[in-house]
């Protein structure tokens, strides 16, 4: 098949070990037996191997059932958690949205609109031209001036993906950040998402929500205990992920 | 280098987290000097949130510490030997050590600190140890004016000299922004550093001779030349002879500019090889 589209991902035998610390009690006698090895770990393998090729205006869904894998997927694009074995290429450095994520939570959600604006390397007045829209966006009216710390995980969501959108990414990562809004904000950030795809730009989005990746996605990963258990059209991956989790 | 399995084109294409050459790197870094100009002033008003007085603080900080110094070491310890203005000699000392002191703490915890920020964006990180030392270093500058009435408060009158501050308080903070990034990747690998820092700085603190002249007090000559490759005892050597008077010596100088430039290109060197590693 001749392919002209162009690579924005690209994966070769990625592999990710973890080292798990195990919670034990480091004693004086283990140190002094043992030395720092008495610090037991065990290895996990969150990650197996993965081969893939993304292209650039592809919107990709992960599916997988909990702890198979995904979100360490997104990190490793992301470049948090580089891999043990194998490489990841990327055309751009990717934006990785987690339901989690909050930059500063002592500051007010403003605060923090301008903060992650700038360390993506706005300047101040692209920023202040743009506040407005922004603020709107976000649907946070009189809590924007709130430490982030009091928002519930909805209102972090609608922040951290309005700030992560704030330059049209190219490489945009979504980890269930998405599934914790309400209905409104879910359909305005799928229309968002759909934005950038017609800019070329690529989305990952890792979610439990199947009728948001019938909507939206272009091709559906499937991962297995780590590995790429399927690749391929939303329908037919979906097809035998529903049937394989119904059992 | 990594063989392509297919025809695709893989050029262009960079691994996730780094920036490429160390160049590109500090290019990026100076992309975002509005953040740096920004961020610190924020993070010092803040600090004085819930005080009466807010930002009169940091005026006041500096003006009540070196009260208490004075009072202490001059008039309870009298340990001002060899020195004829001692409360000057004093306010030079404490505030030139605590800027790179509070920095180097500070930038040390800023990785671990801003973990949800690293995770969540992706910028050069060495912009956060940068950042707290910026941050520390805009609270210095009301120390240098309280420095400079001191003097003339107590009696040492204005000199020439006073002009070379500004590039002391440059060469200062490059170093200090060197150290402050090998603190910072030490500590986000182990937290232990966390804790031995402020014992170092005590051990530095005595070591700089910050509030008695070392030239006094010290005969050995073995023991005066390990002060002399202290870089803030140079640092506090070189300032005291801009603000007071007095002599340096070229190795002093000498051995400052070495600490500084090699500080600082090894700290974004060391720095950046951990790169990858701050957001997990």
């Amino acid at each position: 098949m001749a392919d002209n589209r162009k690579v924005s991902i690209y994966f070769e035998n990625v592999s990710v070990d973890y080292e798990a610390i195990a919670d034990k009690n480091l004693t004086i006698k283990n140190l002094m037996t043992q030395g720092l090895s008495s610090r037991q770990s065990t290895t996990v393998n969150a990650l197996k191997g993965i081969t893939n090729t993304i292209f650039e205006g592809e919107v990709i869904g992960v599916v997988g059932l909990n702890g198979s894998g995904k979100s360490t997927l997104l990190s490793t694009i992301a470049g948090l958690t580089p891999p043990t074995t194998g490489s990841i290429l990327v055309r751009s450095q990717p934006a990785l949205l987690g339901v989690n994520a909050a930059l500063k939570p002592e500051l007010s959600g403003r605060r923090n609109i301008e903060i992650g604006a700038l360390a993506m390397g706005l300047k101040m007045d692209e920023i202040n031209s743009r506040l407005h829209a922004i603020e709107d966006f976000t649907e946070l009216g009189q809590a924007l001036y709130r430490p982030m710390r009091t928002y519930s995980r909805g209102m972090r969501a609608r922040l951290i993906f309005s700030i992560a959108t704030i330059k049209t990414p190219d490489i945009l990562l979504i980890d269930e950040a998405l599934a914790v809004g309400d209905k409104k904000f879910r359909k305005k950030s799928l229309n968002k998402i759909r934005k950038i795809q017609e800019e070329a730009g690529t989305i990952v989005m890792v979610t439990h929500n199947l009728i948001e990746i019938r909507k939206t996605c272009s091709r559906v990963l499937w991962i297995d205990n780590g590995s790429l258990r399927l690749d391929g059209d939303v329908e037919e991956v979906l097809k035998n992920y529903e049937e394989e989790s119904s059992n | 280098m990594i063989e392509p399995m297919d025809k695709h084109d893989l050029t262009g294409l960079i691994e996730p987290g780094s920036y490429g050459s160390l160049l590109s790197y500090v290019r990026r870094i100076w992309e975002r000097k509005e953040y740096l100009s920004h961020v610190p002033r924020h993070e010092l008003r803040s600090q004085q949130m819930g005080t009466i007085l807010g930002n009169l603080w940091h005026l006041l900080n500096p003006i009540l510490s070196i009260t208490v110094y004075a009072l202490i070491f001059g008039v309870v310890l009298k340990v001002d030997r060899g020195v004829s203005n001692f409360v000057a000699f004093v306010a030079v000392g404490v505030f030139v050590f605590q800027f790179t002191q509070k920095a180097v703490i500070k930038g040390a915890q800023s990785i671990v600190r801003n973990r949800r920020l690293i995770r969540s964006i992706s910028f050069p990180r060495a912009l956060l140890p940068i950042t707290s030392v910026t941050t520390e270093l805009l609270a210095f500058l009301p120390g240098i004016i309280v420095m400079f009435l001191t003097c003339l408060v107590t009696g040492t009158s204005a000199r020439l000299t006073w002009l070379l501050v500004p590039v002391l308080i440059l060469v200062q903070f490059l170093f200090t922004i060197g150290a402050a990034l090998i603190a910072a990747r030490a500590t986000s690998r182990y937290g232990d550093v966390k804790n031995i820092l402020p014992f170092l700085f005590r051990l530095l603190f005595y070591g700089s001779g910050v509030l008695f002249s070392v030239d006094a007090y010290i005969t050995n000559e073995n023991v005066k030349s390990l002060f002399l490759i202290n870089p803030m005892f140079d640092l506090l050597e070189i300032y005291r002879w801009a603000v007071l008077g007095g002599q340096i010596s070229l190795i002093e100088i000498l051995a400052l500019s070495i600490w500084t430039i090699t500080g600082l290109a090894f700290g974004v060197f060391w720095f950046r090889r951990g790169e990858k590693t701050y957001g997990r």
